[in-house]
């Protein structure tokens, strides 16, 4: 028994001592002192509606889950209910009709002044730490040939930001997408597609990824038909369809809200309106469809056109300020081919955060922090209003939202010199 | 165990005096945003009004305090409007806000924050009243309901003047004091974080192939 332990510390001690896993190693835990450092301090009253509809769920006062991510975070909370005896109570329950929790409503402020307040943020984003630990696991065993993906990980803003200080569950899609990149990579069409779809079950807009996609690992026609319907099975599995047949499963109700998100950046208005996120994606779709009839689709080529199609989105489209927190999957493989991309990812947090500030004020920004005090941070109105400018706010947005997309663009064309480097058509 | 000033140390101890640089510029002006005077005033029947003359320049918005009775709970469908009026020319006075909260969505005994759409460039020392009414969105000529002043009152809020080490003490004894709310979690969350803070020190300090030598 005492060889066996002396082995094991042995074999400990020699990974240890090399340079290269020791670093890892420190850059993992800085990762992980740091996601633990933000989770019980910082809070959006949206990770209070979601524990405030996933209570009504498991006291039974509705029957519908807000889609199959919040389902998980109830069930996980159903399990949790003996030890979070007073939860009810901290959230002002049965004083409150709506579904929906909004930064000034009774539960917020209730929930905010309760005794146990840290330790029931902390628990809610437990699961999205365990994700978001599968998904280190995922980039180690695909991606770790470029060490700066690991670093990547451990410095994420986006999902430090929306998963670790807003409070939603992005990180679960996020997880799934990156494994359907991972197949793909690893020409596996049919995990890849399946995964992707389990992203889109969890958060409908992943499937601005699905065209690339299933475009990448279909040989033909027929198998693009085939891979699209063999991926819908998971996405039935949790739509309205298949949990009605099953009386004790709380029904899904997928928030329908998505869909206009891609007619904000339009030319022309009423009769005329034309989207351009989907001038866009048929576009680039009907550019990689060319190129794989021509049987020149690249892996890199596929990262090229994804990181067109993502950065459409963020470019023609409004989203919320957690919604950057789908950056994360196409960001990993652009990393991956090529390093420089992990500075320019970083640099680009910066002005859409300022961006955030300006636009949707100190709740998407500082005010995140109101846990640590809440008087304090109600008391700050935004990062902006701290320096004497003299413009309209929606100027200074517009200013950061524009350099945001300028680095997006950067590193659309670094990608493409990449993919295109021996065929420079 | 021999700690060496190299490369990249040298670099994270710059990045931390840079964080420090900006924690501390941010928390210089970050207590100054909202400073001003205030005044309550039980305005004409069925309407409370507040002065407010701001002590500085580049004003970006306002807290007000808001305690109302649970019968404003009930009024569904209505709104109260808040007016905000620069009045520092009475002549000219100029109504630079005006904003509805949703009677149900506010809070029972808490702030509502004002923010403007944009930033007030010269209102220093100028007189800005902010007026609050009941709309009831249902009727149909939008008549507005008499507030009752025992029904809604208001009484003023203001960041107060701290210095930045008073700002960061009282912070960081809020913090501590919301965390001991909950001791079981307190020391729980405190020694898992020293447990990895360790943990990373050790292996960055530590040479362990001259341990698996020894």
């Amino acid at each position: 028994m005492k060889s066996h332990i002396q082995a094991c510390y042995d074999k400990l001690l020699s990974i240890l001592s090399s340079k290269e896993n020791r670093l890892t190693l420190i850059i993992i835990l800085s990762g992980l002192l740091l996601r633990l450092v933000l989770m019980p301090i910082t809070l959006h009253h949206d990770l209070v509606s979601t524990l405030w509809r996933s209570t009504l769920l498991n006291y039974d006062i509705i029957e519908r889950s807000y889609g199959s991510a919040e389902l998980i975070i109830s069930k996980y909370l159903l399990f949790l209910k003996p030890f979070l005896p007073n939860l009810p109570k901290d959230l002002a329950f049965g004083s409150y009709n709506s579904l929906t929790i909004g930064p000034d409503s009774m539960p917020f402020l209730q929930f905010l002044g309760g005794r146990e307040m840290f330790r029931y943020i902390f628990l809610v984003k437990l699961p999205f730490l365990l994700v978001d630990f599968a998904l280190l696991w995922v980039i180690i065993k695909y991606f770790s040939k470029n060490k700066w993906t690991v670093i990547f990980w451990a410095v994420n803003p986006f999902i430090i930001y929306s998963t670790f200080m807003w409070g939603r569950f992005e990180i679960f899609p996020v997880f799934f997408a990156t494994l359907a990149l991972a197949m793909t990579m690893k020409q596996r069409p049919v995990l890849a597609v399946i995964f992707l779809y389990i992203a889109i079950m969890l958060r409908m807009p992943f499937i601005i990824y699905l065209p690339v996609i299933i475009i990448a690992n279909s040989k033909n026609w027929k198998q693009a038909i085939w891979l699209s319907l063999i991926g819908l099975v998971p996405y039935l599995l949790s739509s309205q369809f298949v949990p009605q047949l099953f009386q004790k499963t709380p029904v899904i109700m997928t928030p329908n809200n998505f869909t206009p998100y891609l007619f904000t950046a339009k030319i022309g208005d009423g009769f005329n309106a034309i989207s351009l996120f989907f001038i866009a994606e048929a576009l680039i779709v009907f550019f990689a469809i060319k190129e794989k009839i021509k049987n020149q689709l690249t892996f890199k080529k596929v990262v090229f056109y994804l990181s067109l199609t993502v950065f459409s989105f963020y470019t023609f489209s409004f989203f919320n300020p957690q919604y950057i927190g789908w950056i994360t999957p196409i960001i990993f493989l652009l990393i991956y081919i090529e390093k420089r991309i992990f500075f320019l990812a970083i640099a680009a947090f910066l002005p859409l955060f300022l961006f955030y500030d300006l636009y949707f004020k100190c709740n998407a920004t500082l005010c995140l922090l109101q846990p640590l005090s809440p008087t304090f941070f109600n008391s700050i109105f935004s990062i902006s209003s701290q320096w004497p400018y003299t413009l309209p706010s929606d100027i200074y947005a517009s200013f950061f939202r524009t350099i945001f997309v300028i680095l997006l663009i950067y590193i659309v064309l670094i990608i493409r010199n990449k993919a295109y480097e021996n065929n420079p058509e | 165990m021999k700690i060496i000033l190299n490369k990249p140390r040298f670099t994270a101890l710059v990045l931390v005096l840079i964080l420090l640089i900006c924690v501390y510029f941010w928390g210089r002006f970050s207590y100054l945003s909202s400073s001003g005077h205030y005044k309550y005033e039980e305005a004409a029947e069925g309407t409370a009004k507040i002065f407010f003359t701001p002590e500085r320049n580049n004003v970006s918005g306002v807290m007000i305090y808001v305690r109302r009775d649970a019968t404003l709970i009930e009024k569904e469908n209505s709104y109260l409007v808040l007016k905000a009026t620069d009045l520092s020319n009475p002549g000219r006075a100029k109504v630079i806000l005006t904003q509805e909260y949703k009677t149900s969505s506010l809070p029972a005994d808490g702030f509502i924050k004002i923010m403007f759409s944009q930033r007030l460039d010269e209102v220093k020392d100028h007189m800005i009243s902010f007026e609050f009414y009941l709309k009831d969105n249902l009727s149909k000529d939008n008549k507005v309901t008499v507030l009752v002043t025992d029904d809604f009152t208001t009484s003023y809020y203001e960041v107060p003047k701290l210095t930045y080490t008073e700002t960061v003490r009282g912070l960081v004894h809020e913090f501590k004091e919301q965390l001991l709310r909950d001791p079981k979690f307190y020391y729980s969350y405190g020694s898992l974080l020293m447990i990895i803070l360790a943990s990373i020190t050790f292996l960055s300090l530590v040479d362990l192939r001259r341990i698996q030598k020894n």
